[in-house]
């Protein structure tokens, strides 16, 4: 049974760190939508930019990596992107606007270690689609001023909406973050102490990392206690358990090579250690569900038994394409098929539709 | 004899298989000859009724030779009050009647001598009204509907007659009071006639309702029985051995009230009386036969029927008493100024009935057991020779206005016993027989009414003085009865001949004329033998049957056997009453003789002089004019007003919930208002809420 | 090292998403709606790709293409569409096509007067190449 997110009201101080940036967003949005006698653009493209800033340093945590840095570019860009895109008056400009959401999507598919989609993207949809959309621009023109590019239809009442929406979304994401990273915390604490006292000389020094037997801190302790607190992490109880038990055992402390052999159990509890941590976030395997493995790992498999790096995310194959291609041409037959028949009727229909009979 | 007990049931059968026919193969098949099923059963059911007359006759004998112990040696006595009970057909039976927890319906025959002397007499006297109204109905639409009707209502009052419980007795009184109704509006068309039958229907209905109730008090007080043995045996023996004697008298007293309340409405006495005046409206065969013979006699009978339960509610008796008294003089009264023939016929019914009610109040059993049987005997006998000489008169008014086209104004016609020899013979016998002339039968069943009041007036506990009060008002009407008869008679037959014009444009060739008013020569308006027949016949029972069977006691003798009243006893011939009786009606006619024949324009003069008196008896006393403001008037507001709460209040409620529902949805009609986006607005709005709600648990 | 969480990357997705869906139901020009749409598809791309690549499967990406092809006829078959519908009525204003709405109702027309045009200087006039001009020879000072 998954664990039950939602099982309390939200108080103030869970979700002001969502609603101070989603009115100021919410803000801009609505004061940028075209309109006859609009607002001049500096309040809404500030108060636009103070959100976007607020949004990143209330929300987002984590050090400064190349990773990092790459994601809140590319997320800045596309989200820049996307404001434009709804508050542009010129259609023209809209679909350029369009096309570097895309690019930088696309950025961020990179990240996800997805080349071969970032690619097909930036080919089908800068190159084919966002043309289209400029050339039925051109055959579609307006002289003059529009209703259609000046007006909105119930600015307030959308904005409303959608930033509601996004707000839900957003702080459905911020409890599920925090659960997760309340007990990810926790085992990077045990882990991190697990290796500095593996690090140490003599056995002497790792009992006192450790700390004394009985102890409310010992490690054993937390490290049991921490295994109990979730369900998914029972077994690894039973295993610390036994790793507590063979560090304490009198064969262990009187032999010559006890430093090595202490350092291994230290390490094998560092194992279990980062086993739960990749539990996390990991749904329970299904039951008894025949799923092929054509696509990677199915989702069944325990979380130990996917490979990891050194993150601790599950190892993506490198020959992206190839491996995608095996996946669509195995487990995605038919959708495959289907999608060509699809694209040849929208052909033939796009054409029929269009055809003008002079 | 068990043979007469198996038939008993052709008598009320066979005028109901007629009725079925004439209705079904009538307007077809038979037309003109529709009267014949109805002859045919009428007279199938007086030979039943002949049987079975003859039956308890037979039985009565047996018991009368067994006192007299010229009987041979028997084990058993016979029954001092024999009757034939046959119960065809269980109806309704619900819960445990036996003891004492339900309900049980039979259709059960009784024969005893009450009973088959009224049979015989609704029997006989219907054949002859049918054969009748041959003559009187011929080229009429309704033909076959008229002769349908009639065998209907010979149904009901047979039923009514033979019931031995008063579930059916209730079936037949609705029986006659449906086909009344349908008799008297026969020429619907007519909005007076329609009126009439709807008025009749009411006012009776009215009485129905105390009847019903009366019958269900008795059922529920007094042992839950219905038929008139085990109720009449109840009554007695609850009165018994009871201990709360005072409640109990009072629920009796009660009963015998609403009882009463049906025989007021059926037999038309005040306050229930002004439906009888307007069924007049109908064709005369149906006055004759149902408002002089038969219906208007079904509230007698029942009364008589009751007299163990009303002879122990001497304050019941004496309401009947009263009312009949109220009835005979108020109609009486009324009679003196009427100008249609038909209507002074039609008070005198009323009149007539007021004085048997009269005699059934004046039976009180605290002068004595041969008393109560006396006055029921006097009520019966009255009944019986007012059938004979009423019907008589009604046919023979009937016979005048068939001849004189429709026209029953009696001012408008006059000395017509040359013009019609029969019907003249006719009315007369009819007229001295009602208005008491010595030796007819009218006197001999008057006489005895008026010494039942004075017998109760010297002997009763209660209301003695008031009995004697009741005498003289019987006296009284003796008198204006004979006065007013008279009067309708000269008014007819005497004088200057006229004879009004419609009588030759309505005649069809009977005898041949040129159609011109000929004063010289009488003109062959007399009726087709079809009709004077029956006259003639109906003529000899109303001069003889009084005679025959009064001082003789043959009657009293018979119905004295009726299972309930006490044993009688021997019967002397009051000389003094027929002496003052006879001298009352001599003067009435002599007096009548003298302001229309001799000083004809004596009448307009008094008329003038007593002009208030005259105005409050021709218009009836006002009675239907009182009943209009004070009851018929707020009834119809009230009517009116439920009528409007209906329509807006209740109406409106049920609108006003539609109005809302579409108010409600005209509220929400701007939200399709086409545009798409708008739409798709909505939908992510309630997405959201949808998804807020989830996150939240709510 | 630690992995960036996995939530960051469904933020981005869900912000872009919410634009789109803004954008779609505020803009009145088909073009720019049809726009917006396909922004919502990126942002549901990007969550399948955040999904692929924290589980180790490439059944998101597989999706994503899947996506991407529909996404293309869709776009192929709405900008025919859009054509038809503006030469109906020379106008890329989805407001015109109200005519579905409650009997009876008013259609909605816009209030508000749009700005005046802003006044496009004119363009220069050049004189067609290869023809002589005009000579005025009061204003030649030969």
């Amino acid at each position: 049974m998954p664990h039950c997110l939602f099982s309390a009201v939200p108080t103030v101080a869970e979700w002001w760190p969502i609603a101070l940036p989603l009115l100021a967003g919410g803000a801009a949005i609505y004061l940028l939508l075209p309109r006859p006698q609009s607002h001049p653009m500096v309040w809404g493209a500030g108060l636009g930019l103070l959100a976007l800033v607020l949004a990143g340093a209330l929300l987002l945590r984590g050090g400064v990596s190349p990773e990092t840095i790459l994601f809140w570019s590319f997320s800045a860009i596309a989200i820049l992107a996307g404001a434009l895109l709804v508050t542009q008056h010129n259609p023209a400009r809209a679909a350029l606007s369009f096309t570097l959401v895309v690019l930088s999507t696309c950025g961020l598919f990179l990240l996800l270690a997805a080349p071969f989609l970032m690619a097909a993207t930036i080919i089908i949809y800068a190159g084919a689609i966002i043309v289209t959309f400029l050339f039925v621009i051109m055959l579609a023109q307006h002289p003059g001023l529009s209703d259609a590019d000046d007006r909105s239809r119930e600015p307030l009442l959308t904005t409303l909406t959608g930033f509601l929406l996004l707000g839900t979304l957003l702080f459905v994401l911020q409890r599920y973050d925090s659960r997760i990273n309340d007990s990810a915390r926790n085992v990077d604490a045990l882990i991190q102490r697990t290796r500095e006292a593996a690090q140490q000389d003599t056995r002497a020094a790792m009992d006192g990392k450790i700390g004394t037997p009985g102890d409310e801190d010992e490690l054993f302790n937390q490290f049991n206690k921490l295994f109990n607190s979730r369900p998914d992490w029972k077994d690894l109880h039973a295993k610390a358990e036994q790793v507590a038990l063979a560090w304490s055992d009198n064969d262990l402390v009187t032999d010559p090579a006890v430093v090595e052999k202490s350092r291994a159990r230290l390490e094998e509890l560092i194992v279990l250690g980062e086993q739960a941590r990749n539990r996390l976030g990991w749904l329970p395997p299904a039951e008894n569900t025949p799923l092929s493995n054509m696509s990677g790992p199915p989702p069944t498999v325990e979380s130990e038994q996917v490979r990891r790096d050194e993150a601790g995310l599950p190892r993506m194959p490198a020959q992206n394409a190839a491996f995608l291609g095996r996946s669509l041409f195995t487990d995605f037959l038919l959708p495959v098929e289907l999608g060509g028949f699809l694209l040849l009727v929208a052909t033939v229909g796009a054409i029929a539709i269009a055809f003008r009979r002079s | 004899m068990s043979d007469v007990r198996s038939y008993l049931w052709l008598i009320p059968a066979l005028p109901l298989a007629a009725a079925v026919i004439t209705a079904v193969f009538g307007p077809r098949l038979l037309r003109r000859h529709s009267h014949w099923p109805c002859i045919l059963a009428g007279t199938g059911a007086f030979v039943v009724a002949v049987m079975a007359f003859l039956a308890v006759h037979h039985d009565i004998d047996k018991f009368v030779a067994f006192h007299h112990g010229a009987a041979p040696a028997q084990e058993a006595p016979p029954d001092p009050h024999p009757q034939q009970i046959r119960v065809y057909y269980e109806w309704i039976k619900v819960g445990d009647p036996g003891a004492g927890r339900g309900i049980e319906l039979g259709f059960g025959l009784n024969a005893d001598a009450l009973s088959a002397m009224m049979a015989l007499m609704v029997t006989f006297i219907g054949t002859l009204i049918a054969i009748y109204a041959v003559g009187y109905m011929h080229g009429d639409e309704g033909y076959a509907r008229f002769f349908a009707e009639v065998s209907l209502f010979l149904f009901s009052m047979t039923t009514l007659v033979l019931a031995d419980n008063f579930g059916l007795l209730y079936l037949g009184w609705e029986g006659v009071g449906l086909c009344s109704y349908l008799l008297i509006g026969f020429w619907f068309t007519r909005p007076a006639a329609a009126a009439a039958a709807r008025k009749a229907f009411l006012v009776t209905r009215i009485g129905d309702m105390g009847f019903l109730l009366g019958i269900l008090l008795l059922w529920s007080r007094f042992g839950h029985h219905l038929d008139y043995q085990n109720v009449f045996d109840s009554v007695e023996e609850t009165l018994d051995r009871s201990s709360n004697l005072q409640e109990l008298h009072g629920w009796l007293t009660t009963a015998c009230l609403l009882l009463m309340c049906g025989a007021v409405g059926k037999s038309a006495q005040f306050p229930l009386h002004v439906w009888l005046p307007d069924a007049m409206e109908g064709p005369t065969p149906v006055s004759a036969l149902i408002h002089a013979a038969t219906m208007v006699t079904a509230g007698v009978y029942m009364i008589a029927r009751c007299t163990p339960l009303f002879m122990l509610a001497p304050d019941a008796q004496v309401v009947v008493a009263t009312l009949g008294g109220i009835t005979a003089l108020l109609a009486a009264l009324i009679a003196l100024t009427q100008n249609d023939l038909k209507r002074v016929l039609a008070y005198s019914t009323l009149s007539q009935l007021g004085y048997m009610f009269m005699a059934l109040g004046s039976g009180v059993l605290s002068a004595g057991g041969p008393v109560v049987t006396f006055a029921v005997l006097a009520a019966m006998f009255h009944l019986f020779t007012h059938a004979f000489f009423k019907a008589l008169l009604f046919l023979s008014a009937g016979s005048v206005m068939h001849a004189m086209g429709n026209v029953i104004d009696m001012r408008r016609f006059g000395g017509l016993r040359k013009v019609l020899p029969h019907t003249h013979w006719t009315f007369l016998c009819g007229a001295l027989a009602l208005s008491g002339f010595p030796l007819l039968s009218g006197f001999w069943s008057k006489d005895e009414i008026l010494d039942a009041a004075w017998t109760a007036g010297r002997q009763a506990d209660q209301y003695a003085s008031w009995y004697l009060l009741l005498w003289l008002v019987g006296l009284i009407t003796a008198g204006l009865t004979a006065f007013y008869t008279f009067r309708a008679y000269f008014m007819t037959f005497w004088g200057e001949q006229r004879i009004p014009h419609e009588a030759f444009e309505h005649h069809h060739g009977h005898g041949g004329h040129d159609g011109h008013e000929g004063h010289s020569e009488s003109p062959r308006l007399e009726s087709p033998p079809v009709m004077t027949i029956p006259l003639m016949i109906l003529a000899v029972f109303a001069v003889g049957v009084g005679f025959a069977l009064g001082p003789t006691h043959l009657f009293g003798h018979f119905v004295a056997h009726t299972p309930g009243l006490p044993p009688p006893e021997e019967e002397h011939l009051n000389y003094t009453m027929m002496l003052v009786s006879s001298l009352v009606a001599l003067s009435g006619i002599g007096v009548a003789y003298w302001m229309y024949v001799r000083q004809p324009d004596l009448p307009t003069r008094m008329a003038r002089t007593a002009q208030g008196l005259y105005q409050l008896s021709l218009n009836k006393f006002h009675i239907d004019e009182l009943y209009e403001s004070f009851i018929l008037k707020p009834l119809a507001g009230f009517t009116a007003f439920a009528g409007i709460f209906d329509l807006r209040v209740l109406d409106g409620l049920v609108d006003l919930t539609a109005y809302f529902l579409r108010w409600l949805g005209f509220r929400f009609r701007p939200v399709q208002n086409g545009l798409v986006q708008f739409y798709a607005l909505a939908m992510v709005l309630g997405l959201t809420v949808f998804l807020i709600a989830l996150v939240m648990k709510l | 090292m630690t992995a960036l969480p996995l939530h960051y990357y469904l933020i981005v997705g869900a912000i872009l998403f919410a634009l789109g869906l803004i954008g779609f139901l505020a803009r009145r020009n088909l073009i720019i709606m049809f726009l917006c749409v396909e922004m919502m598809l990126q942002g549901v791309s990007i969550n399948l790709a955040a999904f692929a690549r924290y589980r180790g499967n490439l059944q998101g990406q597989a999706f994503i293409l899947f996506i991407v092809t529909v996404a293309a006829c869709e776009a192929a078959i709405a900008l025919a569409l859009i054509l038809m519908l503006f030469r109906r009525y020379s106008s890329l204003d989805v407001s015109k096509w109200q005519e579905l709405r409650e009997p009876g109702e008013e259609p909605t027309e816009d209030i508000e007067p749009l700005p005046p045009a802003p006044r496009v200087p004119p363009l220069p006039h050049l004189t067609p190449s290869g023809v002589e001009p005009e000579h005025r020879p009061e204003e030649s000072h030969v």
